[in-house]
């Protein structure tokens, strides 16, 4: 009975810190982007398209050195698609495609908050 | 492929460890609440096992507190009979004193088929044979036959008899057993030299046992059977 009691404990505190921890990376990684996709918002608008167009840049190689450990905690499809859109949005940026740009830097925006939220111990998530 | 392949190894182990830490009953009679969690396990592993676009972790996070859950309620249930009954339920009878219970029967929506089915399975064949029946909490069904059918014992003959446990299985396959030795208390060069007087080696015996009365049987690798009493029963302290 003490065996199982233990083995049930040492389960459910391992369950909780991967629990803990998956949430703290998501948040990190999610706040990150959105921090340097609002700068290169700002950036497109204020003209400064080779600024923005580096600040993309980096923000892919974050997205890049974060993506082998979300993988291991959320769905591929949505972490693709993230990766998706911020090649595109530096395609459009380069290219200058306004509309495409601002569209695809807005979606992703949404993909982000989606991860996130996924994430977040919400009552929408539970039911 | 070879993804698929590492992964579901992964989860299989995982599962086989929380299947072996949950204890004997889940691989035997299940009480309800196993049953849902058993069905549960399969569910939940099959898809990160067969899709790679989902984490391990989805699988085996939520396993992980299938395995917390239900530790507690086996833990709770071994300190309160109030909670065993609720989750896994009472044993009811359905046959008492030779009367067959049909308010029961009816209670638990069983069927003489059914009942006659599970007496079958016990063998029992003439339902008037049967004194007591009992459908289990776990929904298998226990008969016992009258007691003027039942077979002789020896308490009804006034007759003595000794202990008889367990046997210890001192060699299996040619390796012999080194739990088994100590818990029946023997050393290996004991085994050896009872061994020895019949000129054989442990390699050369495919099963070697001990009873409570001190006989040991021997079945060597040609299939050659030889019993014979390597302990009296006094000696014998297991």
């Amino acid at each position: 009975m003490k065996k199982r009691f233990v083995s049930m404990l040492v389960v459910l505190t391992l369950s909780l810190a991967i629990c803990l921890g998956s949430f703290l990376v998501m948040r990190h990684v999610a706040e990150e982007i959105e921090a340097m996709r609002t700068e290169v918002l700002r950036m497109a608008d204020a003209g400064e398209t080779e600024r923005a167009g580096e600040r993309i840049t980096q923000m892919a190689e974050m997205w890049e050195r974060h993506e082998p450990l979300l993988e291991a905690i959320s769905p591929h499809e949505t972490l693709h698609a993230v990766t998706e859109l911020i090649v595109e949005a530096d395609a459009d940026l380069a290219a200058w495609d306004r509309d495409d740009f601002y569209r695809a830097m807005n979606l992703l925006g949404v993909a982000i908050e989606h991860l996130y939220l996924e994430e977040r111990l919400r009552l929408e998530n539970i039911f | 492929m070879l993804t698929l392949f590492i992964r579901a190894i992964i989860l299989y182990i995982a599962l086989v460890a929380f299947t072996r830490a949950m204890g004997k009953r889940q691989l035997g009679q299940f009480q309800p609440y196993e049953f849902v969690m058993t069905m549960l396990i399969a569910n939940l592993v099959s898809v990160p096992m067969s899709d790679v676009s989902t984490p391990l972790l989805h699988g085996i996070l939520p396993v992980a507190a299938l395995f917390v859950v239900h530790s507690l309620i086996t833990l709770t249930s071994l300190r309160s009979d109030a909670l065993r009954s609720f989750l896994s339920g009472k044993p009811s009878v359905i046959v008492e004193r030779g009367v067959w219970q049909q308010d029961e029967m009816k209670r638990l929506c069983l069927t003489l088929a059914d009942a006659l089915e599970g007496m079958h399975a016990v063998g029992i064949l003439d339902p008037a044979d049967v004194e007591t029946a009992i459908v289990e909490a776990n929904g298998s069904i226990s008969a016992f036959p009258r007691a003027a059918l039942r077979p002789v014992t020896p308490d009804d003959l006034d007759m003595e008899t000794s202990y008889q446990g367990p046997p210890v299985i001192l060699i299996m396959d040619g390796r012999p057993q080194p739990g088994s030795l100590q818990a029946a208390r023997l050393t290996g060069d004991w085994l050896a030299g009872a061994l020895a007087a019949h000129s054989l080696t442990a390699k050369d015996v495919f099963i070697c046992s001990l009873d409570t009365q001190g006989f040991m049987t021997i079945q060597d690798r040609r299939g050659a059977v030889v019993r014979f009493q390597a302990l009296q029963p006094e000696e014998v302290n297991w």
